[in-house]
């Protein structure tokens, strides 16, 4: 069972969202970089505040090429779609704690992009959303996130 | 069809919600691509209220013809609103449904005002995706 924010995890989602028949149907043909900006801060037991974790995830028709983390900030121009989040709400995504599309309605998630086609090809961000929050299995080395003593959690949702 | 000036989508300077972003991208991204919805756009007036019941979340829009400007929450009076889940509201922008027929299948809940009757249906016609590879 691979940790949070570990290459192994990110493989791990890798693999699931390329299994995924749903992921494949759902996507839009063509190449497109997505930048998803993870800001540390005070909840999360991961990243602490004023840290910053650039993650490059390159899709092409349909399949997870890349999964990713940027030791540098890459330039937003590079990108078709930018998610900027904190760490607290990205760990509570992966953890099945939050829904998604709640957090992005609700601006936890800030989306730059070209919204045409995120509404064109909505039911991916369900099929995504499965692959972080029900279907990898995460180990949580500090704990999960909200659990109150921070606790070791290797429950995987 | 007449050139006509840029029509600004302009977001709220107290909006801070996810939808409002969307919304407010979306349209401008829309009339960018597009002439004929810039020249639908302009003779829109009218205020929207665009409600996902499911995730309580709420925008209003409101079409000035010479500008869009896009805020949190309902900013009533209305000249037409739309209510129904975030599913069916995605369906509506998809251009796979019709705000009418969703209302009388009970998928949504659409209200307009008696003086802008058609103005669900006008700013749906605006607003939806065209067929995939059409603008």
């Amino acid at each position: 069972m691979p940790a949070i924010y570990t290459t192994e995890w990110y493989e791990a989602i890798k693999k699931l969202l390329n299994e995924n028949p749903k992921v494949d149907k759902n996507s839009p043909r063509g190449t497109f970089h997505v930048l998803a900006k993870v800001v540390g801060d005070a909840r999360s037991l991961y990243l602490p505040a004023g840290e910053l974790r650039n993650f490059v995830v390159l899709f092409t028709d349909g399949k997870c090429l890349e999964y990713r983390q940027a030791d540098a900030p890459p330039p937003r121009k590079d990108f078709e779609f930018i998610f900027e989040l904190p760490a607290s709400v990205f760990e509570e995504v992966a953890a099945g704690q939050i829904d998604l599309i709640d957090a992005g309605l609700k601006g936890k998630i800030k989306i730059t992009g070209d919204m045409r086609i995120l509404i064109r090809h909505a039911e991916l961000v369900n099929e995504i959303y499965g692959a972080f929050a029900r279907e990898v299995e995460t180990l949580w080395p500090k704990g999960k996130p909200g659990s109150a003593d921070g606790a070791p959690g290797p429950a995987g949702h | 069809m007449t050139a006509i000036a840029d029509i600004p989508v302009r977001l709220d300077d107290n909006a801070t919600s996810g939808l409002a972003s969307i919304v407010q991208q979306f349209l401008e991204q829309q009339l960018a691509d597009s002439t004929r919805r810039r020249v639908r756009a302009s003779r829109l007036h009218g205020r929207l209220g665009l409600t996902a019941t499911d995730y309580d979340a709420s925008v209003t829009v409101d079409f000035r013809g010479d500008e869009i400007a896009i805020s949190d929450g309902n900013a009533g009076p209305f000249d037409a609103t739309i209510a129904g889940s975030y599913q069916s509201l995605t369906k509506l922008l998809q251009g796979r449904s019709n705000p009418l027929i969703e209302h009388l299948r009970g998928r949504l809940k659409v209200t307009s005002r008696i003086g802008n009757l058609f103005f669900p249906l006008r700013v749906h016609r605006l607003m939806k995706l065209a067929p995939e590879g059409n603008h």
